[in-house]
């Protein structure tokens, strides 16, 4: 019996060695899509645990040109189905939300021509078997050309969404510095264009390039849109690019945007902004606006400005907040050739559970080096932890974040895959809430 | 000139005709003393050979002297004395068994009080192994499943060892080892078309514990044995090649390859398994050369969990994106054939009951009467 005994404490004292740390389930990194180059570019994650990924598919030879890209995923990353969805033409997938009634709803652009692209929306299936819809809208110059519309966001509003963006079919013609204006189309449920003569676009100031790059319903006729412009500031007429904030009634008509002109951003600096989330009370009401900065000399970092929940309410401090971030900086970007400069110019932020706030955006040191994704930790009040990055030899760029109800941090986004010049994949890592591949 | 090579060889002529007269003396004298001993004449006989005992027997002569010595004891009552010529008689030849039908019977009674079987047992081993990795987790950077197989390759060990025996067939054996273990992977279906080749190759020491049971007679001795291994990674190595391939021959294939890096960062220095071999071992002399089959089975996580997707300062690992490389947790199986020469150091004593030798014999004993 002793013996007996002495044989199953080595038998056990060596064989229980088996890793409670299932990676499977807790941290991975998963790379997705087949023949081809693949973007990342958002993902919307299911009670379940099951994600839905949204991207962009080219593949080299296929007649409709790149094409919008749906996968669905387990909670560990295993591929439940696939689909690509299009039109003839390169189709530019931008943003991804869950429709009251549980499926999906895609902000998409499809190009139609030189100069041309429409906003194209897409209603899919949970199961992404079956395309329940589809829009496509494109906006006329006032001289009667074909617009350039460029999609940002979808917000879900009562009754239908917002399309938020910009549009070359700007109101005011012979304005030289006019070239966009903020593009806000609202749809009903259905996907039908709500009055178009109100819900189209924005014009900031007639003679400046406006973005519009979301916008949110505060209430049943008040709407807040977030964008960037270069609109003149001061009497001499100086421009450069600041966030801008605007809102509009149930008409769809701007005003009200004046008072934080000149003050979201240097005016030695290119501030554009990339997101915008609604902060909860855990990380203190308001707005938190993400973007990037540019200086003169072309180095570029991240800019996050925190607004108060009523951003217009007058003789209030509603600049909660606002910094830059040189320990997540992209170093000098300008002049880069083949990568295209708002995916490297973008960012992308989540209120975390517990208070604070994530940031992903692309990250580079040296002007030699590639683009990596960086992630970031910050506080309600903006003090930053330590970055952590993630990224190979080739250009990698984020797409999106989000945090689960444990804590796990979902991160999505775009990788080169077998070496510098080898394929782009979409790539979703699932992280613990210190940002590492751990348990 | 020729004076000195003349008495050279008059003094090799003479010095060998010297050592054949004295062995032919000594022969005459274990006649004499056995003609003694069969006449009855017990007491003269030690007298009688000690000389010879001295320095003039053979070894074979000299077991012959000690087993009359032996018998002569044993008739005058000298359990001493006895005792003593038989174990001198084991020093001579430590592999004499006595033998009830050639063997006085009182000799060979008097045998069963001792024992030659050697303590310790030193061996060299060396020889060749092929490892095989078995998953714990699988751990891809794929999100659909892959096709994965395993390419046998050939290592080398070599090594030390010693066997504590515990009797004339149960030992517990102990060796230290050094290892160059290699395995290998081709897998398949990398967003669809890509393949990804992986080497690995690990060098460390293995020190194996284990309980074998040996035939102890003949001139083939089989044998098998089985316990556990501690082992100690001193270098782990990965050879990574990524193939994207794509349907369409325009862009044909692209290939990202490297030079072998370490990962032993990455890897449990410490691993364990459990140890199964057996083999046959062949007489040669006192010695003997074998022949082992072991299969250690892995029972340990090689991969370190907190490291695998980082290289040593803690950097996002590159292999990740460059050849879609993550390690599984896997245990690593190694099937070796070594060959080995082992020289026993006998050690004739006379018999105590020792722990295990009343375990052993018991089981022997118990499973004798059983059958």
């Amino acid at each position: 019996m002793r013996y007996v005994g002495l044989l199953l404490f080595f038998t056990l004292l060596f064989s229980c060695d088996a890793d409670n740390e299932s990676p499977i389930e807790n941290y991975f990194v998963k790379f997705y899509g087949e023949d081809g180059n693949h973007e990342g570019v958002d993902f919307l994650v299911n009670s379940d645990g099951s994600f839905i990924l949204l991207g962009n598919q080219k593949v080299v030879g296929d007649p409709l040109g790149q094409q919008i890209f749906l996968v669905k995923v387990d909670a560990s990353g295993m591929v439940i189905n696939q689909a690509s969805f299009g039109l003839a033409g390169d189709d530019f997938a931008k943003d991804i939300e869950f429709t009251p009634d549980g499926n999906i709803i895609i902000a998409a652009e499809t190009q139609k021509g030189p100069d041309d692209k429409d906003v194209y929306l897409l209603l899919v299936s949970q199961d992404l078997n079956t395309l329940l819809a589809s829009k496509q809208v494109g906006l006329k110059r006032t001289d009667g050309r074909e617009a350039d519309e460029e999609v940002n966001s979808i917000t879900l509003i009562q009754g239908g969404y917002i399309v938020s963006g910009s549009t070359t079919a700007v109101k005011v013609l012979n304005r030289p510095d006019d070239t966009k204006d903020a593009l806000h189309l609202r749809f009903t449920s259905a996907l039908d264009l709500v009055d178009t003569g109100q819900w189209t676009y924005t014009n900031g100031t007639d003679d400046s390039e406006d973005v519009l790059i979301k916008m949110f319903q505060i209430n049943a006729t008040t709407y807040y849109g977030f964008g960037y412009t270069n609109r003149p500031v001061d009497i001499n007429n100086s421009r450069d690019f600041k966030y801008w904030v605007f809102r509009t009634g149930i008409t769809g008509v701007a005003s009200g945007d004046e008072d934080l002109l000149g003050l979201l951003g240097s005016a030695l600096d290119d501030e554009k902004l990339s997101d915008v989330i609604m902060s909860p009370p855990q990380s203190g009401e308001g707005f938190v606006l993400s973007g990037v900065k540019t200086s003169s000399t072309g180095e570029s970092q991240p800019f996050i400005v925190k607004l108060a929940k009523d951003p217009f309410a007058i003789g209030e401090d509603n600049v909660l907040a606002q910094k830059s971030l040189p320990v997540a900086r992209l170093g000098n970007v300008e002049n880069i050739i083949d990568v295209d400069e708002d995916l490297v110019k973008q960012t992308r932020m989540i209120a975390k559970s517990q208070g604070g706030y994530y940031l992903i955006n692309n990250y580079k040191i040296g002007s030699d080096e590639d683009f990596n994704i960086s992630l970031l930790k910050l506080s309600n009040t903006f003090v930053e932890d330590t970055p952590v990055f993630f990224g190979g030899l080739g250009n990698d760029f984020n797409g999106s974040v989000n945090e689960l109800a444990d804590g796990k941090i979902i991160i999505m986004g775009t990788m080169t895959l077998g070496g510098i010049t080898g394929q782009t994949k979409m790539v979703l890592m699932k992280l613990n809430p210190e940002g590492k591949l751990l348990y | 000139m020729n004076r000195r090579l003349f008495l050279i060889l008059f003094l090799i002529v003479f010095l060998s005709g010297s050592a054949i007269a004295q062995e032919k003396n000594c022969e005459q004298v274990l006649i004499e003393a056995d003609d003694e001993f069969n006449a009855g004449r017990f007491y003269g006989i030690p007298s009688m050979l000690q000389p010879c005992l001295d320095g003039g027997f053979t070894n074979e002569q000299k077991v012959r002297a000690y087993l009359i010595l032996a018998q002569a004891y044993l008739i005058l009552d000298d359990p001493i004395g006895a005792d003593d010529s038989y174990l001198k008689l084991l020093r001579a030849d430590p592999e004499y068994v006595a033998n009830p039908a050639r063997d006085p019977i009182d000799v060979y009674y008097l045998s069963k009080k001792f024992t030659a079987t050697p303590v310790f047992t030193p061996h060299f081993r060396a020889g060749l192994n092929a490892s095989r990795p078995w998953m714990i987790q699988r751990i891809t950077t794929s999100g659909t499943p892959l096709d994965k197989k395993e390419i046998l390759k050939v290592g080398f060990q070599f090594g030390l060892g010693f066997d504590w025996n515990l009797n004339s067939s149960w030992s517990i054996g102990t060796e230290g080892n050094f290892s160059y273990k290699s395995f290998s992977r081709e897998t398949k279906g990398y967003s669809k078309n890509d393949i990804q080749q992986m080497k690995e190759t690990h060098t460390g020491f293995d020190i194996p514990l284990y309980v074998k049971y040996s035939d102890d007679s003949g001139k083939i001795r089989p044998f098998g044995y089985a316990g556990f291994a501690i082992g100690f990674l001193t270098s782990a190595n990965v050879s990574l090649q990524f193939d994207n391939n794509t349907d369409n021959p325009e862009v044909g294939i692209q290939q990202a390859s490297g030079a072998s890096e370490s990962i032993r960062f990455k890897r449990n220095i410490l691993n364990y398994s459990l140890v199964l071999g057996g083999g046959a071992k062949y007489k040669i002399g006192r010695d003997f050369v074998y022949a082992d089959l072991r299969y250690m089975a892995g029972l340990s996580n090689f991969t370190k969990s907190d490291k695998n997707y980082y290289t040593e300062n803690g950097a996002f690992d590159p292999s990740i994106t460059s050849y879609q490389f993550v390690s599984d947790f896997f245990r690593l199986d190694n099937l070796s054939l070594s060959f080995g020469y082992i020289h026993p150091i006998y050690n004739p004593r006379k018999k105590t009951k020792a722990r295990f030798n009343t375990f052993f014999n018991k089981k022997v004993k118990t499973e004798k009467d059983k059958s």
